[in-house]
């Protein structure tokens, strides 16, 4: 099939592979002033507590250069900020403008800005020399990119040998009883947060219907295997909400 | 930091335990702005703590806001310190107790001016619990809750030095369950000079042994060469 002819999946709906790109992006220049809010909301605060988990697994030192991409508003940037020091660096990088006008102003307000970069860039096709970080982060970000194994097989390019990729994103629960309850409160809820705190309900339906389109944890550790990464592995939580992926280059 | 220990599921109760303990410690320093400004002189600065019993390290790195907990690092700490939770406790928050008494001594390395200053700060740390609770309570009812909660965790502090000094001394003296430090130091070196008599003995009986085998094997040479 040519690229033309090509379809892929926003949510539930099937579009153009080419329109997926455009149509996240407008999710996101709706969302971005409140995005930190209703991430708090949506994840009643859970979502600092994951981040937190993939910093501790992330194995960032003094001196270190790490990439965070789909970085939005640089909550992961700042933290990496601070470990990498004075002899590191932190690139917050994002395809999407407006997300990334939050997080240059919130990494300035943080004191962060003489060790961090902020660009610009598509994660499908990554802008930097091969072998530059010790480490890449995408923390609820792969979930929109459109090639998610061109996106891989470009992220694994990138890192040093030896380094490691960490993906956090919504995943599949473990457990049904879980998954109903999840599913009743992410179908219901989220729109109707959306609607009330940024007048936008399609964009929280969007998010719950493109976590349902992602891959599960097996999956996704297979397309990390099939991209070259080495010893992958996922850690759930929340029973499986969420999983964090890691996988090293070799 | 081992590959077992990467490959380590992070915890989700403790990683939101530590959140807490995080916020909270950044709370009281933002009540304190001449405390965290001494504090935010030493940041960049990683202290590692590591409790023998739970097995339990945290990471602590001092930032210009405050400070960052971890459960692990793979960073060199500036200063670590290793020991039971109580003797941990009682040297980083100062609490007067016997040396040696409650549990055995707390192994420090790295920069030890940087443990003393930060001992420093958690000591003179002023929490401001009027200005905490103000937003919630109010200005009036906010006082009163700030003068009750500094004579609470004076009272506290107090009770928690003179509850570990009497301890001590009831489990090091009156007990007799532990040994004094100065009795197991002597004991150390009892066994030390045992060890070394034992070296030295068993040093002399090879010699007296090579000495007399050498004198039989030159004898028997000397009576094998005697005419018939």
């Amino acid at each position: 099939m040519s690229d033309d002819n090509k379809v892929t999946h926003f949510g539930y709906q099937q579009v153009p592979w080419q329109e997926k790109q455009q149509k996240v992006a407008g999710v996101f220049r709706s969302v971005a002033g409140k995005y930190d809010v209703m991430n708090d909301l949506i994840s009643m605060g859970s979502h600092r507590i994951l981040k937190r988990m993939t910093i501790e697994l992330a194995g960032i030192r003094p001196g270190h250069k790490v990439l965070d991409l789909a970085g939005g508003t640089g909550d992961l940037a700042i933290k990496f900020s601070r470990l990498v020091g004075e002899t590191g660096q932190v690139v917050l990088a994002d395809i999407n403008d407006a997300m990334l006008d939050v997080g240059r102003d919130r990494l300035f307000d943080a004191g962060c800005s003489h060790n961090t970069q902020v660009t610009q860039v598509n994660g499908e096709c990554l802008p930097f020399e091969d072998n530059s970080f010790h480490c890449i982060t995408i923390a609820f970000g792969l979930r929109n990119i459109t090639d998610k194994d061109a996106a891989l097989r470009s992220m694994l390019r990138v890192l040093k040998p030896g380094g490691r990729l960490l993906v956090l994103e919504f995943s599949t629960p473990t457990n049904k009883h879980l998954a109903k309850a999840y599913d009743a409160y992410s179908f219901a809820v989220w729109p109707k947060l959306g609607k009330l705190i940024v007048n936008d309900p399609d964009s929280y339906q969007y998010l719950a219907e493109s976590i349902r389109m992602h891959p599960d944890q097996d999956t996704l550790q297979g397309m990390m295997d099939n991209a070259g990464f080495a010893r992958t592995e996922y850690f759930n939580m929340i029973g499986g909400i969420v999983a964090l992926h890691r996988g090293f280059k070799f | 930091m081992n590959l077992k220990d990467q490959s380590r599921s992070p915890g989700l109760l403790s990683t939101t335990a530590l959140a807490t303990v995080e916020r909270a410690i950044n709370t009281a320093l933002r009540s304190d702005p001449a405390s965290a400004e001494r504090l935010a002189i030493h940041a960049g600065r990683l202290i590692a703590i590591e409790a023998t019993l739970p097995p339990v390290a945290i990471y602590g790195l001092i930032v210009e806001d405050g400070v960052e907990l971890y459960h692990r690092s793979d960073a060199t700490p500036d200063v670590a310190v290793k020991g039971s939770p109580m003797d941990l406790a009682s040297l980083l928050l100062n609490w007067k107790t016997r040396p040696g008494m409650i549990g055995g001594p707390v192994d420090i390395s790295g920069n030890r001016d940087f443990l003393q200053e930060l001992q420093q700060i958690a000591n003179d740390l002023q929490i401001d619990w009027g200005a905490i609770l103000e937003p919630i309570t109010g200005s009036e009812l906010a006082q009163q809750l700030d003068y009750s909660a500094r004579r609470l965790f004076g009272w506290a502090k107090q009770a928690a030095s003179r509850l570990t000094e009497q301890l001590g001394d009831y489990v090091g003296n009156e007990s007799g369950l532990i040994p004094h430090r100065r009795d197991v130091y002597e004991f150390g070196q009892d066994v030390d000079e045992l060890r070394m008599d034992v070296d030295r003995l068993d040093a002399r009986i090879q010699r007296l042994r090579s000495r007399s085998s050498s004198s039989s094997s030159s004898s028997l040479q000397d009576s094998g060469s005697a005419p018939h």
